[in-house]
């Protein structure tokens, strides 16, 4: 976009909600066994959507993407793409390590709350 | 319940490129699921399993709402649906921030209709910043500084997606409810200053300008970000509105001069202390005669635990802070004690309230709920 002169770029953006994660099952695999879930299916779904886009746009037949063998540059930029789907598909194996160096407790959530709810901020 | 009418395109929208797209239209499909498919289930499981179990241990079926949550939290789908709920909610952010992050620094318009008049030294209510409210990462005061409009960027295409589109392809959906109700309700009403407070990125800000053309409109926000979204939305949309960055409890601006003081889904998300200072600054803007209106969610209805409950989720899963305690307010007497003398209370019924409240399709009490208008007159 429209970078003012001489503006150093922005820092990226957080990715998720400061706090600790509520837990849902006794047994932490399952919530981040769901959110990968989640993650995937979404990753399946914009494929799908992809597919849809290149077949109308270019009406390319199956015969002709069953043949094809990508060269070096196009393995490059597919192992890029798929180093960025892992890291999404993953996501939630992040979660923990980040809210334990945060040094952030469920409790601090629940702290503020009676903060705003008893009037003292 | 759902619109699948695209977002309405403006110069500050962040949409992305093909994959950000498809992954945003998955997000509004799954939550879609979550809300129309798995939250009318959660009844199913409660009357069929929940409530049972809870009995055989107690001896009696679940009442209030603390109980219900008992006897739910126990339930094994009823977890597994929470945790598919919340990641869900998640895979909304998780859509919206790559392409807002692409935007970079925005060059704001340069010769605007309206105006933006930011102020880094407004210092935001502790409640606006102490949670990342919706599980928004960063919240509403995320500001990377000049030409940011990131978190209002998030916000625009969260809300969408959030709301099944339901808010329709601007996301004014409350904005036109509040405009429609207020000119029904006073017909002969045509205020020529309006204050929107907490005006976000400005969805239910612009409609008031749509309502009455010649008015001067302004809205006021803490989030330097939203508001620069806000604007440069307003001047691609060809709509004139100052955005100015102010604390709602004590704006600075000048008393007596506002003929209307407004707010759109913005009391909930204050504090037991904020929100009567909030009312008393609307006192203080308002010219004598002048009207206060605020819409927000209603109060919990104490003879519908199950309702209450599930609302109640809010506070715990998706980071609304304020929410419980503010849905058993009296409005009513919260607008007394601001010195407001003729106070009402009226009830906007609306698709978009079912969707976030209970979408059962065949809920008749989900059906006649809505938002809750406070209607209030300054008295000469
Ligand atoms: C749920 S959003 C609603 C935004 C907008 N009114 C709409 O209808 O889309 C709540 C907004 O209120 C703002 N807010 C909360 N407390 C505020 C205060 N004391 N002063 C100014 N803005 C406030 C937040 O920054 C946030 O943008």
């Amino acid at each position: 976009m429209a970078e003012p002169e001489g503006s150093p770029p922005l820092p990226p953006l957080p990715r998720r909600a400061r706090g600790a994660r509520p837990a849902f099952h006794d047994e932490p695999a399952v919530d981040r066994l769901i959110a990968m879930f989640v993650a995937l299916a979404s990753e399946v779904s914009v494929l799908a959507d992809r597919v849809a886009t290149l077949e109308q746009l270019t009406g390319i037949g199956h015969e002709q993407v069953d043949a094809h063998v990508p060269d070096l540059a196009e393995r490059t930029w597919r192992e890029t793409r798929r180093e960025a789907l892992v890291a999404r598909v993953f996501a939630a194996l992040d979660d923990e390590p980040g809210t334990l160096a945060g040094g952030q407790r469920p409790e601090d959530y629940w702290e503020t709350i009676a903060k705003i709810e008893r009037g003292e901020v | 319940m759902k619109r699948i009418e695209a977002q309405q395109a403006h110069a500050a929208l962040a949409m992305g490129r093909h994959d950000d797209r498809a992954r945003a239209d998955f997000a509004f499909t799954l939550r879609n699921h979550v809300t129309s498919r798995w939250m009318p289930a959660t009844r199913t499981v409660f009357d069929h399993r929940a409530a049972d179990e809870f009995a055989r241990a107690h001896g009696r079926r679940p009442q209030s709402p603390q109980e219900i949550r008992t006897a739910m939290d126990a339930d094994p789908w009823y977890r597994f649906y929470l945790s598919a709920r919340r990641a869900s909610q998640e895979a909304i952010w998780a859509a919206v921030i790559p392409p807002a992050e692409q935007l970079g620094r925005m060059e704001m318009p340069s010769a605007p209709r309206g105006a933006l008049r930011l102020d880094p030294s407004v210092e935001a209510p502790a409640y606006v910043g102490a949670i990342d409210i919706h599980c928004m990462p960063g919240g509403y005061l995320a500001d990377r500084g000049e030409g940011d409009t990131a978190a209002g960027a998030v916000y625009d295409r969260g809300v969408y997606l959030y709301m099944s589109g339901l808010m329709g392809p601007l996301n004014d959906g409350v904005g036109q409810l509040t405009v429609q109700f207020l000119k029904a309700r006073m017909p002969d009403f045509a205020p020529r200053r309006i204050l929107d407070m907490g005006c976000g990125v400005g969805h239910a800000t612009l409609p008031w300008k749509a309502a009455w053309p010649e008015a001067e409109v302004i809205g006021i926000d803490v989030g330097a970000a939203l508001l620069r979204h806000a604007h440069l939305r307003a001047e691609s949309l060809g709509v004139a509105v100052a955005f100015v960055q102010a604390n709602a409890e004590a704006t600075g601006l000048e008393g007596d001069t506002f003929d209307l003081v407004t707010s759109s889904i913005v009391l909930h998300e204050t504090s037991a202390r904020g929100l009567p200072a909030i009312l008393a600054e609307c006192h203080r803007l308002l010219r004598p005669g002048g009207v206060m209106c605020h819409v927000d969610q209603p109060r919990f209805e104490d003879d519908d635990p199950w309702a209450t409950f599930l609302q109640e989720n809010e506070t715990h899963y998706n980071n609304e802070p304020f929410w419980r305690r503010y849905r058993r307010l009296d409005l009513e007497a919260e607008a007394r004690a601001a010195g407001f003398g003729e106070v009402e209370l009226a009830t906007l019924a609306a698709d978009v309230v079912r969707q976030s409240q209970n979408n059962a399709p065949d809920d008749p009490r989900a059906r006649a709920r809505g938002f809750l208008a406070l209607l209030a007159v300054k008295h000469g």
